[in-house]
């Protein structure tokens, strides 16, 4: 019987422990899913059940680590051992069966069972944890305050759908709001396409997506008969009750349009509160390639890389491009039209795409000389559609560039040398052509032939620009080295300096065509140092650039003035103006034209009679008059752009309210708000006032005048 | 009546009833002496109930050296001085330095014995008035530095609308940091400059007032985010009064026709006569009636204040319409606008002033507009190659940008001429930009138009109006005013000696702001009165530069006439009045005894 005592005392000790440690684990656990999920709900806006599956998943880990009910009764003893001296390290005889102990134990046995009655029942190791975890859990509770407090100062980059401006209308200074009104609670259902969830908000200043739904309740502390919501002072809208107690009161109303609005309640009216009104944008597209306008020269892949990011407020549905195949030239020419889709899909509808597509030319059937014009429209999930400018790729006709057309039929045909460059071309693919069929040698003396073709006639083109022979520093001085023309410093001069000046080549071509000949030169060095190096087919391209810069050039020095054939006949001057002008009645118009009025009349006044406030500090009747239309033609202005003009407003109502003591604040207020609508005015001609001087500066002149003669 | 007198009458029927009293009783022991005791008794009350002043010269040599204190002194160039003297009229100072004594003004320095040989001032010394009072004692001043903000400024109070307030002045940066100086209008931020660190410079701040009436703009001279000195700019502005215009055209063309329908869009009074065949013309008249104009009258030219017309039309005009112009401008003030259509060689009147250069380039250059008074250039515009020479009694009005005139103005008796060579301005009104078109033709037209004569005009003369400081008004009318009325209460005026136009009177403005000033009951004028701490800097480094230009004047005379002695006005003191009486009364009384 005492031995069972003793045992049931150890069994009893490892359960208290058992649950002492499931208890700590479990106040850990609550510890870390309340910081967690403070940081998740405030921080990331996540919902605030999402702390439960956090507080699951610890303590299933810290058990599983820990395995708490894996302590046996030994593990018990060990601990009691260590804890407490008075057992004697022999706390375990206890749990031994009793016939297996021998004398000395059973000895020892007695006394420690006794010993073990004397034990607390929870000893204080148990807790240790169990406090550790309260601990943590208490400071846990209190992070999480803090963090719910310094969530309104963090910056309102955090998370697109908590968006800066409904953190922003939080900072916004406490609103005046009627005595009678204990809370107002107003939900905002944004409309559908914009994805946003509803949101609850306890202030009467809105800020909300077009087209929003609005749902005011206001709670008021009394009970009140009637009350209504007035917006841009004109239109009302009245909150109707919900329940008996007349204490609580809704009302519903479709936003769209930006203003203010005030609560009245038993007829008295609020503060100003203003909406604002967050229009949904037409998607974004910008085009990244190709240039509007691309060009694809000979020898060029037939290849176009479309790259474009389409970006919305909301999400982007759909996004087509819409190309056009122009083939043909002049009467002929026909023009096919394709839809394309992007390999992007657009079923996510987020707020940014990136989109790209290969525009393979030969697969629109497109040839040399065709052309393809494209332009992207995108579409958002307001259904608005925005599209880009139309862009264009053509792709360089080589056949029009060889043929003859032109020259064989121009009125003005330029020399032989100007088609050179089209023969080196003929040349260059005939070379290309028969690469294979010719040996190796030859191939690459006329290549080099071909080169020193292409050098020939660039030094030719040189000879325009003025630039200097090549060949030409074998002249000679020998005039120079001649006795008597020692000295001879315009002799020196003319041997050793160039002369730039020449005012021949200074005019011979404008600096325009000059940059293009400068231009075309620089393509033939190319062509010509690739068919240098036995490349003929590297040097195509450059030799059909130059070729197109020559044919420009061609087409530019073009010019027609016609002739014009009509001589008129010389005027008879002593017929002139002679004819009979009797029967013809000299017109007379009187009109009456007044000025037009701006419209601004009232505002202008108001502004003196605010100055005037300043120093009297009390209004008559007609001034009254005119603040108050004044007011008028603020509160239109307010309706349209509250955020600048209803502070102004809302001063103008407490000044013409206020009998005496206005406040100075509210005038400068209204001042900066007629300073803004106001418009610039010119200068008008005046009269010009001179001082009253009772004739004595006219007097005076007529006796100096008297005097002169 | 006034004290002296009634003080002598008193005492003359007092001696002659006592003198009575005294021939009156019984015992006439010692008469003659008691009457005349009596007498003298009475002489001596009189005495004491006048002021009594006797002249004395004292050698200035023999006076102290003397300091005054007056604001922003140095209290070390006080230390060593070793001056016994130290005066100050301020009571702030007096608390500060409570050595100083306190002087009620100025004159209570002349009667100080012995006189002030030399009086130091120190701080920023005296105003005018005080300066006066001080009389012949000689000053030294040194000036201290001057004072950190505005020095000087100026700005036009009275504004037609439409027009640019500039606001223009010195400022004093003793900052190390630059000061920004802000013009508000409407409290709004309209112009602003930078004054450098621990520079004086000059600034100009302009804007066009967007409304009509009064207004008082501010400046304000901030550092980085304190407000150093806030000043109010009051400013009148007036509406446009519209200008009566004759047009004479000697064909048809846009030029005249846009400017008639831009004047006439703004509700002024035209007439427009065109030629438009022989001996043919059209009339047209906007905002008048009907007037035969088939020949220039003066009754025709009465009506309007101003003639615009192109010098073919008026080399158009026969002789005795040409003497009629020429009066009516060079004797009732009219003006001309002339605008050179060929560039023949005329010997007119109107364009003798006037010299053309026309260069002999075939096209039209196109050039940007400086005109008069205007910071910005114009958009450019296509204009002939005919300058205008400048001339000595020519004024330049518009400009192009190599500083060729293209219009420029010139005085004909009590009018103006204004000549100019700019024919297609409407193109401005044709693309759009009208600011540039009215600026041109607004300059134009103020320049040359009638000007019109004031009834009253009202100004303060003594710089800046302050409450509770004695304001200089000067009315200049042209009828001699009957009646005149600030805030309610008539003023006196004084008729000026010199002009027979100017009225002068002295006014303490009680509150800060318009004062209205009303005039015969009917035309009402504003002027303005600032507070007491306002234009501080302005009025310290003025006070400071005319006592400055006081104390060299006073050494100056000093040196030159050597003066030792100065004359001045002494009380008799009381005492010895006092002593007569009482003496006088014991004898009367120890006699009455004695006889007894």
């Amino acid at each position: 019987m005492d031995q069972s005592k003793g045992f049931s005392k150890i069994r009893q000790l490892r359960q208290t422990w058992i649950s002492y440690q499931l208890l700590g684990d479990c106040l850990f656990s609550f510890a870390v899913a309340i910081l967690l999920g403070s940081v998740l709900y405030y921080i990331l806006g996540w919902q605030g059940w999402s702390a439960l599956p956090v507080f699951v998943l610890t303590f299933a880990i810290l058990s599983a680590i820990r395995q708490p009910w894996r302590i046996t009764k030994v593990a018990v003893c060990n601990f009691l051992n260590v804890s407490y001296p008075e057992l004697e390290e022999s706390s375990e005889l206890v749990i031994k069966p009793a016939n297996t102990l021998n004398l000395l134990e059973r000895l020892q046995c007695n006394k420690v069972e006794f010993a073990l009655q004397q034990l607390p029942d929870h000893p204080a190791g148990f807790t240790k944890r169990l406090k550790i975890a309260a601990i943590l859990a208490i400071a846990a509770i209190v992070l999480s305050f803090v963090i719910a407090k310094i969530r309104f100062s963090l910056p309102a980059s955090s998370g697109y759908f908590t968006g800066s401006s409904i953190q922003s209308s939080k900072n916004a200074p406490p609103e005046k709001v009627l005595p009678q009104i204990e809370s107002v609670e107003i939900k905002i259902t944004p409309p559908a396409y914009t994805g946003r969830p509803n949101r609850v908000q306890d202030k009467f200043i809105i800020q909300v997506e077009e087209a929003s739904e609005i749902n005011w309740i206001i709670h008021t502390n009394i009970d009140i008969k009637n009350a209504f919501l007035l917006f841009n002072e004109k239109e009302k809208l009245p909150l109707s009750n919900i329940t008996n107690d007349k204490k609580s009161w809704k009302a519903q109303k479709i936003i769209t349009q930006p203003g203010f609005y005030q609560v009245s309640i038993d007829g008295k009216l609020s503060d100003f509160y203003q909406i604002q009104v967050i229009k949904d944008g037409p998607p974004v597209i910008r085009i990244k390639t190709p240039r509007q306008y691309t060009h694809i020269d000979a020898g060029e892949a037939l290849k176009v890389n479309l790259t474009a990011t389409l970006s919305d407020d909301y999400g982007i549905t759909d996004a087509l491009i819409y190309a056009t195949v122009a083939k043909g030239s002049g009467e002929a020419v026909k023009f096919k039209e394709y839809k394309i889709n992007f390999a992007t899909s657009f079923k996510q509808h987020d707020r940014q795409y990136s989109v790209q597509n290969l525009f393979n030319l030969p697969a629109f059937n497109m040839e040399p000389g065709d052309e393809l014009y494209f332009y992207i429209e995108a579409e958002d999930n307001h259904h608005q559609k925005s599209r880009t400018d139309a862009y264009v790729v053509s792709i360089q006709d080589t056949a029009q560039l060889l043929s003859m057309d032109g020259l064989i039929n121009g009125s003005n045909i330029k020399p032989e040398y100007f088609r050179s460059e089209r023969q080196i071309i003929l040349e260059t693919e005939a070379l290309l052509k028969g690469r294979d069929t010719i040996k190796q040698d030859v191939f690459k003396t006329r290549c080099n032939d071909l080169g020193i073709d292409q050098k020939l006639l660039r030094l030719r083109y040189g000879k325009f620009l003025g630039e200097e022979d090549e060949s030409g520093t074998a002249e000679t001085n020998d005039d120079l080295g001649k006795a008597e023309n020692f000295g001879n410093a315009k002799m020196v001069m003319d041997a050793y300096t160039d002369k730039h000046d020449n005012a021949e080549d200074a005019t011979f071509l404008e600096p325009a065509i000059k940059a293009q000949l400068k231009a075309t030169l620089t393509e033939m060095w190319k062509a010509e140092l690739q068919l240098r190096m036995y490349k003929p087919s590297d040097a195509l391209p450059f030799e059909y650039k130059a070729l197109r810069l020559l044919k420009d050039l061609q087409q530019k020095s073009r010019s027609y003035v016609a002739k014009t054939a009509y001589n008129p006949p010389p005027i008879k001057n002593e017929k002139r103006l002679s004819g009979d002008l009797s029967k013809i009645s000299q017109p007379l118009k009187q009109q009456d034209i007044k000025a037009v009025d701006d419209g601004y009349g009232t505002l202008k006044k108001s502004v003196t009679i605010l100055e005037q406030l300043k120093y009297t500090a009390s209004l008559n009747n007609s001034d009254r008059g005119i603040l108050q239309l004044a007011g008028q033609q603020l509160s239109a202005k307010a309706s349209a752009e509250p955020g600048i003009y209803l502070p102004a407003v809302a001063a103008m109502h407490r000044v013409l309210a206020a009998d005496k003591g206005i406040h100075t604040a509210d005038i400068v207020t209204i001042e900066k708000a007629i300073q803004k609508t106001l418009p610039s005015i010119g200068a008008m001609p005046s009269l010009i006032q001179t001082t009253p001087d009772m004739g004595l500066s006219k007097s005076y002149y007529k006796y100096l005048n008297q005097l002169n003669r | 009546m006034n004290w002296t007198l009634s003080v002598l009458i008193i005492c003359v029927l007092l001696a002659a009833f006592t003198t009575w009293l005294e021939i009156r009783r019984a015992n006439r022991s010692r008469l003659l002496l008691r009457i005349l005791v009596s007498i003298l008794g009475i002489a001596a009350l009189a005495c004491i109930a006048l002021p009594i002043t006797y002249q004395s010269k004292s050698k200035i040599s023999d006076g102290s050296e003397a300091v005054l204190l007056t604001e922003n002194y140095n209290p070390d160039s006080l230390s060593h001085g070793g001056y016994k003297l130290i005066f100050t009229t301020s009571s702030e100072i007096k608390k500060s330095y409570p050595k100083a004594r306190l002087i009620a003004g100025m004159e209570d320095l002349l009667t100080i014995r012995p006189a002030i040989s030399k009086l130091h001032i120190l701080g920023y010394g005296l105003d005018t008035d005080d300066l006066q009072q001080l009389g012949n004692i000689p000053v030294v001043y040194s000036s201290p530095p001057a004072p950190t903000g505005i020095l000087s400024i100026s700005w036009t109070q009275q504004l037609k609308s439409g027009a640019l307030l500039k606001v223009q002045g010195t400022f004093n940066n003793t900052a190390s940091k630059p000061i920004k100086l802000l013009l508000k209008g409407l409290n709004t931020q309209v112009d602003s400059v930078n004054i450098p660190a621990e520079k004086q410079s000059g600034f100009e701040l302009a804007t066009t007032p967007k409304i009509t009436g009064t207004a008082v703009y501010n400046l304000l001279a901030i550092n980085g985010q304190d407000t150093i000195e806030r000043e109010n700019v009051p400013i009148i502005i007036e509406p446009v009064q519209p200008v009566s215009v004759l047009l004479l055209s000697s064909s048809p063309d846009f030029e005249s026709k846009f400017l008639k329908n831009w004047l006439s869009q703004n509700g002024y009074v035209i007439a427009i006569r065109t030629a438009i065949s022989k001996n043919k013309i059209s009339q047209e008249f906007v905002n008048m009636q009907k007037q035969p104009m088939e020949k220039l009258s003066a009754a025709l030219l009465n009506k309007f204040d101003l003639v615009i017309g192109e010098s073919s039309a008026f080399k158009a005009l026969t002789g005795s319409e040409n003497a009629l112009l020429k009066q009516q401008v060079d004797q009732n003030g009219m003006g001309i606008i002339i605008r050179a259509d060929d560039s023949s060689k005329t010997t007119s009147w109107l364009q003798d002033k006037f010299r053309v250069t026309t260069l002999n380039a075939k096209s039209q250059v196109s050039s940007a507009l400086l005109l008069q008074n205007q910071k910005l250039k114009t958009t450019a515009l296509s204009i002939d190659p005919s300058y205008i020479s400048s001339n000595y009694n020519t004024q330049n009005l518009a400009l192009d940008l190599q500083n060729h005139a293209l219009a420029s103005t010139a005085l004909s008796g009590c009018g103006k001429l204004v000549f100019t060579t700019l024919n297609n301005t409407y193109n401005w009104l044709l693309t759009g930009n009208n600011k540039d078109y009215a600026a041109l033709w607004s300059l134009l037209i103020d320049k040359a138009a009638r000007r019109l004569p004031q009834a009253q005009n009202l100004s303060v003369n003594s710089g800046i109006a302050k409450i509770n400081e004695p304001v200089n008004v000067r009315l200049e009318s042209s009828s001699i005013p009957s009646q005149l009325t600030i805030n309610k209460a008539t003023i006196s005026l004084v008729q000026s000696h010199f002009a027979p136009y100017e009225w002068n009177f002295s006014y303490w403005p009680q509150k800060f702001g318009w004062q209205q000033t009303i005039i015969d009951k009917k035309s009402t004028d504003l002027w303005y009165s600032y507070q007491k701490n306002d234009w501080m800097p302005l009025i310290n480094y003025k006070k400071s530069a005319l006592t400055k230009k006081h104390s060299e004047n006073s050494t100056r005379s000093l040196s030159v006439t050597k003066q030792i002695q100065s004359l001045g006005r002494y009380d008799v003191p009381k005492m010895y009045f006092y002593l007569i009486l009482i003496a006088s009364l014991v004898f009367l009384w120890i006699e009455r005894k004695l006889s007894v």
